[in-house]
């Protein structure tokens, strides 16, 4: 419990009115999307990088857990404060502070929701391409202290990839620049992009520099309906081997398309195992003739009915087919647990497969849907959590897939980060070695451990 | 360097991967820049095993370990300019797998880039960094110094392909880090931190590759320009323009003039020359995205623009790019080749600082690079050998670095600190950030013993 001096002083810091310790607005800052919780002790809302140092300073002397907190739609428990402290909450730096078209950058404050910057932006013939499902809800800070990914990441990357340089404070109080406001640079260590992804646990993000590329003139959405996961897969391996990168290569399993085919007015086969969904950008000619490319490949690969919208309309159709799988899976169970794997393109039949063998042994349904052309699948392991053997089934079934993933050289987690829930198994993945720099990386950051305690770094709690 | 650790080396690698012949120890002095400084001794390694013992034994007995690839950097970082063991890691150039479906390549540290372009041809895919020293420079270089080159612009640098690692750590641990997969999250992103490190952090010795599909045709022109700003504009709004180009370079007055005297390419003598190349799968397509270009360029009043109509003529107007470096090379018995990078936009002012700089110092500054992505190779041109111009060309450097950072720009955009630019990392760097990278190199090597000295990261 943090003592009444301290929250003196950080009310001194930020003012009265950004400052919350009632227990009732609490609650709201102890969780965010993976439903678990933890109460803080206060959140405290600052509006700038000097306010943020204080704080840290004082964090650092005290020794009391602060921990950053953008829109709270984390799926791995990052923003959980399950050590209590102070909730950083970014939300009043939330300027967009300059969009330079001549050099394709922008500059913005960390709480700046995902959505507006892409609006802006698009708004003067922009584009800033990381997409997570999220949107509409999530902050640039979190995006980039996540490492967020999304649709569009097969043909342009992940949040990583737009970042070129970061104003951080330090748990210590001191304020650095990393990186450049150039296309690129090599001048010393990677202090950006070793910061991208640490979900919060070396440095708060105060500003962020991004890189933006032209937004392209004409897209189109297709989708393509299969017999089983294989030839599906099989055509996403056809698509690359064609040498076509989509913006956008969705897959579905059939358990998803169950689950939606009643709530959204698409005839889906009833023959359907899979989906695809594809989307195509560029120059209006050039994604005439892709699409094209596409939809041979489509039908070479023996896809029962193959589809183009024909508009913005059509297309929005499809993309409601993907946005309506998660919240419909809940059809099947109570409770959902969601992992992100990533294995190399070619196994993910294998991984389907596996699920379902898995799954019928166990009586829970594993659903699977994902961003096929990165070879990340997300997997939702249907639960009732009060149903104590079932909770034990999803978690030997974690424990099963995460051996399988890493056995085929991939990864745990794709884009979730590992947060809390994932902290448990990050030895499965990282060598003895690995994770010794890591936690000495970690205390050259942050020597006291006080920024977002008990995340990334397995503790028994 | 004593008996019993030459043996216990040889005993690690073989006699026959050992050397302290004094040949050898000179040719191993040097790389691509001007710094120079002999080694004890040299040795190959075919293991990561190997590499391990090597490493163990240094550590224990505090000798430096200098990593080398081809030695081409260009900033003296792999010059042993403390003595010690330097390892080449040249016999491990086997390109272990390339799997297209999964779209990567895995490939050892002493694979030249060439031989994996090569071994992509039949396969349609490629590894785009496309840096110039291709024939000769390793993979396992390309790594350690994030190395870019020609097609940056559109296909980024190195970094953006590297998806995992095999390294040995000072201590002799291996460590594998990233995943064979297009993305991870999972825990600090060691991959990209091991990126740059020129070979100051670990030894790499497996490197997994994203690669990507090989546009098989391009369109390519060559346009003059009269005024700086005029090429400046040009350029900032071909990247604005939704086009981008897969090459986009930019020659400076200077550097036309000496190719002029020294070829029979007959350029004409403007501030600039800009040359331009699109690529993807059809003529109808690299066309229709090069018309736009030139549309830009002819609203920025570029006077003339050459469209080559064939391959032959293509490959034309690109000698003159490529003969920059060796021509310039020739004229006086020095140069430092420098690689600032500024904003797109500061690419005209970047070019004029240069020869105020070059007027001010009497000294012969010929410039080039990548426009598209705001990476100038100025090369300072000067006698070695007259005391004079070595002061010229030191203070033209540290006016250079200083005049790019004031534009926004950085140091380096793809050769690396090393040894040349040390001393000028605090320009850049805030000493916080000095302090956290120094932590870094604390972590993985304690003893200091990996590429002592660069970067620096010394206090
Ligand atoms: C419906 C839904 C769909 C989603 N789809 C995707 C998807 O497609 N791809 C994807 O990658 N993710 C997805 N996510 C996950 C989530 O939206 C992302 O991880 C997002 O980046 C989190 O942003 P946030 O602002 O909500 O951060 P929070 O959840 O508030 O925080 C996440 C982490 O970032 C840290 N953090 C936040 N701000 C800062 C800062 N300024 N400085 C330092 N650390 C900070 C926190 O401490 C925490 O560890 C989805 C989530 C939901 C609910
Ligand atoms: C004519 C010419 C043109 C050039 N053009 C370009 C260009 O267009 N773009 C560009 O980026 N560069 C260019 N360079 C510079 C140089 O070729 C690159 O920096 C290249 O990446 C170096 O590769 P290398 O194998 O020669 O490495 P080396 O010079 O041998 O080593 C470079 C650094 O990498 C480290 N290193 C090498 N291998 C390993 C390993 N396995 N593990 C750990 N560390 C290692 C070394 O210790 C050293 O610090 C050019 C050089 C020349 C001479």
């Amino acid at each position: 419990m943090i003592s009444e001096e301290v929250l003196k002083k950080i009310t001194h810091i930020v003012g009265q009115k950004h400052l919350i310790a009632g227990r009732d607005e609490l609650a709201e800052y102890g969780s965010d999307a993976t439903k678990l919780e933890a109460m803080p002790d206060a959140v405290v809302f600052p509006q700038d990088s000097e306010e943020v140092s204080l704080i840290l300073r004082l964090a650092t002397e005290k020794g009391f857990p602060v921990i950053p907190r953008g829109a709270g739609s984390g799926m791995s428990g990052g923003a959980v404060p399950v050590k209590a402290g102070i909730v950083m909450a970014m939300n009043r730096l939330d300027r967009i502070l300059a969009i330079d078209e001549d050099n394709l950058i922008c500059k913005v404050e960390p709480g700046v929701i995902t959505a507006d910057l892409q609006k802006a932006v698009e708004d003067i013939g922009l584009f800033y391409p990381p997409d997570p499902a999220s949107v509409n809800i999530s902050t640039i800070g979190g995006n980039v202290a996540e490492c967020a990914g999304g649709l569009r990441a097969v043909k342009y990357g992940v949040t990583r990839d737009y970042v070129l340089g970061l104003t951080v404070v330090l748990p210590t109080g001191e304020i650095i620049n990393t990186g450049v406001e150039t296309m690129k640079g090599v001048a010393g260590y990677d202090l950006t992009r070793l910061i991208v992804g640490s979900e919060g646990t070396l440095a708060v993000i105060t500003a962020i520099t991004l890189r933006l590329v032209p937004k392209p003139a004409a897209r189109r959405t297709m989708s393509a309906f299969f017999p089983d996961v294989s030839s599906a897969v099989d055509t996403v391996s056809r698509i690359i081997r064609n040498r076509i990168i989509p913006t956008i290569l969705e897959f579905l399993d059939r358990h998803c398309l169950d689950c939606v085919r009643e709530e959204l007015n698409l005839p889906i086969p009833r023959k359907a195992g899979a989906m695809l969904l594809i989307e195509v950008d560029g120059e209006e000619v050039l994604v005439e003739q892709e699409a094209e490319k596409v939809r041979s490949v489509c039908n070479q690969a023996k896809a029962i009915k193959f589809e183009a919208a024909s508009g913005k309309e059509e297309a929005e159709t499809l993309w409601e087919v993907r946005r309506n799988v998660s919240p419909s899976l809940y059809k099947l169970r109570p409770h959902k647990i969601s992992e992100d794997i990533v294995v190399p393109r070619s196994r993910m039949t294998e991984v389907v497969a596996f699920l379902d063998e898995i799954g019928h042994k166990y009586g829970l349904p594993i659903p699977a849907f994902g961003h096929a052309g990165d070879g990340n699948l997300h997997v939702n392991i249907m639960l009732n959590k009060e149903n104590a053997g079932e909770m034990e089934s999803a978690l030997t079934i974690i424990r099963a897939l995460f051996e399988k993933g890493i056995h085929m050289g991939g990864t745990i987690t794709g884009e979730h980060g590992i947060g809390l829930t994932k902290a448990p198994y990050l030895e499965m993945e990282i060598p003895r070695a690995g994770l010794d720099l890591m936690s000495r990386i970690k205390k050259a950051f942050d020597p006291e451990g006080i920024l977002n305690p008990g995340k990334i770094f397995y503790q028994r709690i | 360097m004593d008996e019993k650790t030459k043996k216990a080396l040889m005993d690690i690698v073989g006699e026959e991967n050992f050397t302290d012949s004094l040949i050898d120890l000179v040719s191993y002095s040097y790389d691509a820049s001007e710094h120079s400084h002999r080694p004890s001794c040299a040795v190959w390694a075919e293991t990561p095993e190997q590499v391990s013992g090597i490493l163990k034994l240094a550590d224990t007995e505090r000798i430096p370990v200098i990593p080398r690839g081809a030695g081409t950097g260009l900033s003296g970082m792999s010059v042993p300019i403390e003595g010690g063991i330097v390892l080449d890691l040249n016999h491990m150039n086997k390109i272990l797998k390339i799997s297209i479906e999964d779209r990567l390549a895995v490939v050892q540290p002493g694979v030249v880039y060439d031989d994996l372009e090569r071994a992509l041809v039949p396969h349609g895919f490629f590894f785009p960094p496309d840096p110039a020293s291709g024939k000769v420079c390793t993979l396992g270089g390309n790594v350690a110094t994030n190395a870019g080159g020609l097609k940056g612009a559109k296909y980024g640098t190195t970094r953006d392909y590297v998806l995992g690692l095999q390294v040995v750590l000072t201590d002799g641990r291996i460590m594998r880090t990233g995943s064979k997969t297009m993305k991870s999250v999972s825990g600090y992103d060691m991959t990209k931190l091991l990126v740059g490190s020129e070979g100051t952090l670990g030894v790499i010795t497996e490197i997994t590759l994203k690669i990507s599909p090989k546009p098989t045709a391009t369109s390519t022109a060559l346009a003059t320009f009269g005024n700086l700003e005029d090429a400046g504009r040009a350029l900032s709004e071909t990247m604005y323009s939704g086009i981008i180009p897969s090459a986009l370079e930019i020659l400076g007055r200077k550097t036309i003039l000496a190719i002029n005297q020294n070829t029979d390419l007959n350029l004409p003598e403007v501030d600039a020359i800009i040359l331009v190349e699109t690529d993807g799968y059809t003529r109808e397509e690299t066309d229709y995205q090069m018309n736009k270009v030139i549309e830009v360029f002819k609203k920025n009043n570029a006077d003339d623009i050459k469209q080559a109509k064939a391959r032959e003529e293509a490959e034309k107007l690109w000698t003159a790019r490529k003969s920059a470096y060796a021509v310039l090379a020739r004229i006086k018995t020095h140069f430092v080749l420098e690689d600032i990078t500024v904003p797109m936009s500061r690419i005209a002012e970047m070019l004029k600082g240069v020869e105020a700089i070059a007027e001010r110092h009497n000294i012969q500054i010929a410039t080039y690079g990548h426009a598209g992505d705001g990476n100038l190779h100025p090369q300072i041109l000067y006698d070695g050998y007259d005391p004079e111009q070595v002061k010229s060309m030191e203070a033209a450097t540290a006016e250079l670095f200083k005049l790019s950072i004031d534009l926004g720009g950085t140091l380096t955009g793809e050769h690396g600190i090393g040894l040349s630019k040390a001393s000028f990392m605090t320009l850049e760097h805030d000493p916080v950030a000095m302090d956290m990278m120094r932590s870094i190199k604390k972590t993985f090597d304690p003893n200091n013993i990996l590429n002592p000295a660069k970067m620096g990261l010394e206090e």
